[in-house]
Order: C-alpha cells, then sequence, then structure tokens
C-alpha cells in the first residue's frame, strides 16, 4: 500500500486539468483583447500615418511649394519666401489676377494646412497676398 | 500513500477468525491461507511479466464466483500464483479495526512462512503447516506443534501485494487508461495554453512594431489625442477650401466685388464691396446651405464663417 494510488494521481490530473482550463480561458480573454489592441493600434497608425503625410511632412510641403512657385505663370510675379521650423510664408505685395488664381488654386487643390490666407484687392488687376502653410 | 522509510513495523497475521487489533501503528499483514487461493505450477515462460496473462486463465473453474486479483512470484523454475479478493481483504481489514492507512505492506503466508518446519502455532486457535511447500491452515490441536511463531522477529520477503481501494469498483488496467486519457486531456489543454501564450506575445510584438514604424507616441491615449488633433486640422481644412471655393464661384451682381479673404485657423472673412439689397439677397440665396454670420453696412458686406 506505500505505492502512489493511481486515484490520487487522477485527482492531480484533474486539478491539474482544471487549473490549465483555468489559465487558457483567461490567455483565452487576454488573446481576444491583445488582438483588438492590435487592430485599434493598425487602424489609428494608418489614421495618423495618412494625416501626418498630408499635413505634417516638411520636406514634402516645401518641394511642392517650390514646383508650384517654379511656374511659367509666376515668373515675373515677386513673392518672399519666408521658412521656419514649424511653416513657410509667402508674401507679395502685388500679384497679378491669372497668378492669384493659378496660386489659390494649387494651394487649396494640395493638402496643405493653410492656417493663415490674406488676399487683399488693390485694384482691378492687382492684389496683396499672404499664405501661412504649417507642418 | 508515501513509502515509510526506515521504519519497523508491527506484523499482523490476518485471518477471518482473527481477534480485533487495537492500534493504531503502522503494520504488516501476513494473510492468512484462508484468504487466497495458491498453487506452484510450471509455466512455459520464463519471467513473471509473461506469466502475468495466464494468472486468470490458471485459476479459471476453480475460484468461486467474485472478483480476482491475482499475483505470482517465482522460486526456482516454477512459480507460485495466487488469486484473491480484494474486496473481502479490505472489508475484514475493516472488521478487525484496521484503517487500510494503516498498512504498510500486505504478504501471503506461503511467501513469509513456507521454511517453517513442522506445524506453528499462529493465535490461539490455529496453526500453520507446510504441507509439499504450500503453507497451510489448521485449527490446533489437530497436529502438535512445534512452538509458536513470533511475527514480529520474521524477516519478510519482497513479495507483497498492493490492495487498492477501488480495484473491485475499476480494475487496475481501465484505471489507467482513464489516468492516461486524463493525462492526455490535460496535455492538450497545457499544450493549447502555451500556444496562447505564444500567440499573445507575438501579437505584443506585432502591436509594438506598429508603434516603432509608425513613429507613434507611447501610450494609446498620446496617440487618439494627437488623431484628435490631426483629424481637427484635417476637418478644418476641408471647411476651409469649401467656403473659399463657394465664394470664389458666386455669381455677383450690381457691380458687387469680392475686396477681401482674411483666414485664420478660426474663421475665414470675406469682405464685399458695392453691395446693395438686391444682390445681398443674391448672396445669400447662393450660401443658403452654408452657416455664416454677415453684416452689412454702407454697402458693404462682411462674411464670417467659423472653422
Amino acid at each position: 500500500m506505500n505505492r502512489i494510488n493511481p486515484l490520487y494521481i487522477l485527482l492531480l490530473i484533474f486539478v491539474l486539468f482544471i487549473f490549465f482550463t483555468f489559465k487558457l480561458n483567461y490567455a483565452n480573454d487576454e488573446l481576444s483583447e491583445i488582438q483588438q489592441n492590435y487592430k485599434e493600434s493598425s487602424k489609428l497608425a494608418i489614421k495618423i500615418d495618412n494625416i501626418k503625410k498630408a499635413y505634417k511632412d516638411k520636406n514634402r510641403v516645401i518641394k511642392k511649394i517650390n514646383n508650384i512657385l517654379k511656374n511659367s505663370v509666376l515668373q515675373n510675379i515677386d513673392i518672399k519666401r519666408k521658412i521656419t521650423n514649424s511653416k513657410i510664408i509667402l508674401l507679395s505685395n502685388s500679384i497679378n489676377k491669372s497668378a492669384l488664381n493659378y496660386l489659390i488654386g494649387k494651394f487649396l487643390n494640395n493638402s496643405f494646412d493653410i492656417t493663415k490666407l490674406n488676399i487683399k484687392k488693390i485694384d482691378n488687376k492687382k492684389a496683396t497676398l499672404e499664405v501661412e502653410i504649417r507642418w | 500513500m508515501f513509502p515509510k522509510f526506515n521504519k519497523q513495523f508491527k506484523t499482523i497475521f490476518l485471518d477471518i477468525e482473527s481477534n480485533n487489533f487495537n492500534t493504531h501503528d503502522n503494520v504488516n499483514i501476513i494473510l492468512s491461507p484462508s484468504l487466497y487461493w495458491v498453487k506452484k505450477v510450471s509455466l512455459p515462460v520464463k519471467s513473471i511479466r509473461d506469466a502475468k496473462p495466464l494468472l486468470a486463465s490458471i485459476f479459471e473453474d476453480i475460484l468461486p464466483s467474485g472478483i480476482y486479483n491475482y499475483d505470482l512470484y517465482k522460486s526456482d523454475d516454477d512459480f507460485f500464483v495466487f488469486a484473491y479478493e480484494n474486496k473481502k481483504i479490505l472489508e475484514l481489514l475493516d472488521a478487525k479495526g484496521l484503517k487500510s492507512s494503516q498498512i504498510n505492506h500486505i504478504y501471503f503466508a506461503q511467501s513469509e512462512l513456507s521454511n517453517l518446519k513442522g506445524a506453528m502455532k499462529i493465535n490461539k486457535t490455529q496453526s500453520i503447516y507446510v504441507k509439499d511447500e504450500i503453507v497451510v491452515l489448521l485449527p490446533c490441536c489437530w497436529i502438535k506443534e512445534s512452538g509458536k511463531i513470533n511475527l514480529n522477529t520474521l524477516q519478510l520477503s519482497k513479495h507483497h501485494i498492493n490492495i487498492q481501494q477501488y480495484t473491485h469498483l475499476i480494475d487496475e488496467k481501465s484505471l489507467y487508461k482513464i489516468v492516461g486519457l486524463s493525462a492526455f486531456f490535460t496535455l492538450l489543454v497545457f499544450v493549447q495554453y502555451i500556444l496562447i501564450l505564444q500567440n499573445i506575445n507575438q501579437f505584443n510584438i506585432k502591436t509594438d512594431n506598429i508603434f516603432s514604424s509608425y513613429s507613434l507616441k507611447p501610450t494609446k491615449m498620446q496617440n487618439l489625442f494627437l488623431l484628435k488633433e490631426y483629424e481637427k486640422i484635417d476637418k478644418k481644412q476641408i471647411a476651409l477650401r469649401r467656403y473659399i471655393a463657394n465664394i470664389l464661384t458666386l455669381n455677383l451682381t450690381d457691380g458687387t466685388k469680392l475686396t477681401m479673404l482674411n483666414s485664420n485657423t478660426k474663421k475665414l472673412i470675406a469682405i464685399f464691396k458695392n453691395v446693395n439689397k438686391s444682390s445681398y439677397k443674391n448672396i445669400k440665396m447662393q450660401l443658403k446651405d452654408m452657416k455664416y454670420s454677415s453684416n452689412l453696412t454702407s454697402n458693404k458686406l462682411t462674411l464670417e464663417f467659423k472653422l
């Protein structure tokens, strides 16, 4: 009778079974939560990344603006550029109608964070322009 | 349940006729020949392991109906084979005041007392006698005893049996099958648990990778706040473009001119000159789907759009 009773072994296995079943259920819940968290984080990351790329990419914004300003419509227009760490300011004291139309069209059709836009008519042909774009 | 090491145990001879054992000590039991059937046989096998499956057939047609357990040991080239009733022995132990937890080992009288010479008195009413190598129990006075045997000085052999409480309910083989099956399922659950832990770890790594590859802020809350800020910017920029597009495409009448457009992060202001009541009405009609505030003073119309 000094041999380990198989019933005790069965009982031990049963206790282990219950223990691991509980652990398994808990781990399953944890896994669902982590999977959900992963999905949410992915969505969040993609959303942030999309908006970031659209508005917050300094190099992209400067490159685009430089391309816009290279256009022949603006050849004889004096447009001053002031670039800081967080924004670019474009200033013109005298811009003609076609150049203004071109610039406004380009600014509004690109994804820039326009934080300031001042257009003031001087006469029927000219206007002043001030645009501030942030990133 | 656990082996009792280096302990000297009292040895008791168990028979149906035995008196009650008033002891709480752990004991070794020697089963009376009346509690088992024994045969000395020669078998066409060499090992005990090979002989075990043959035991039931050896006693076939001899034993009265009942649930029997079998055991054997080898002596020279022959085997001593035994059949006994687990339940009966357990009931007898119980009836004689012995708990199964008190029992160290259980031996057959055959294996322990076969070297006796002549008859020996085993208790007040019975004697042990060895005939043709088989230990038999006789009522005393049938034969002249040469003395009384002191069981406590007896050097016990290694041939002991295990009597389990359950074996009359379920045979040991089936029990081990159940144990094996339960262990298998427990192992399955354990493996599943380990796999899920690995999965959890992988998802944690994936989530960390997202944070690093998209250069996100360390906490989800910070990122949600950042997204809110970005969405606010996006919303304002969409509104700004919508308002400006509507203003620039206005069909102005009666010499009305747009003279100024001014926006900051909170509002967009558009100023028109030469605005009379009719052209004001015309502008209002065209901007009927938009929210804005207007002020018309001295033919100057100011429209203010909130971003």
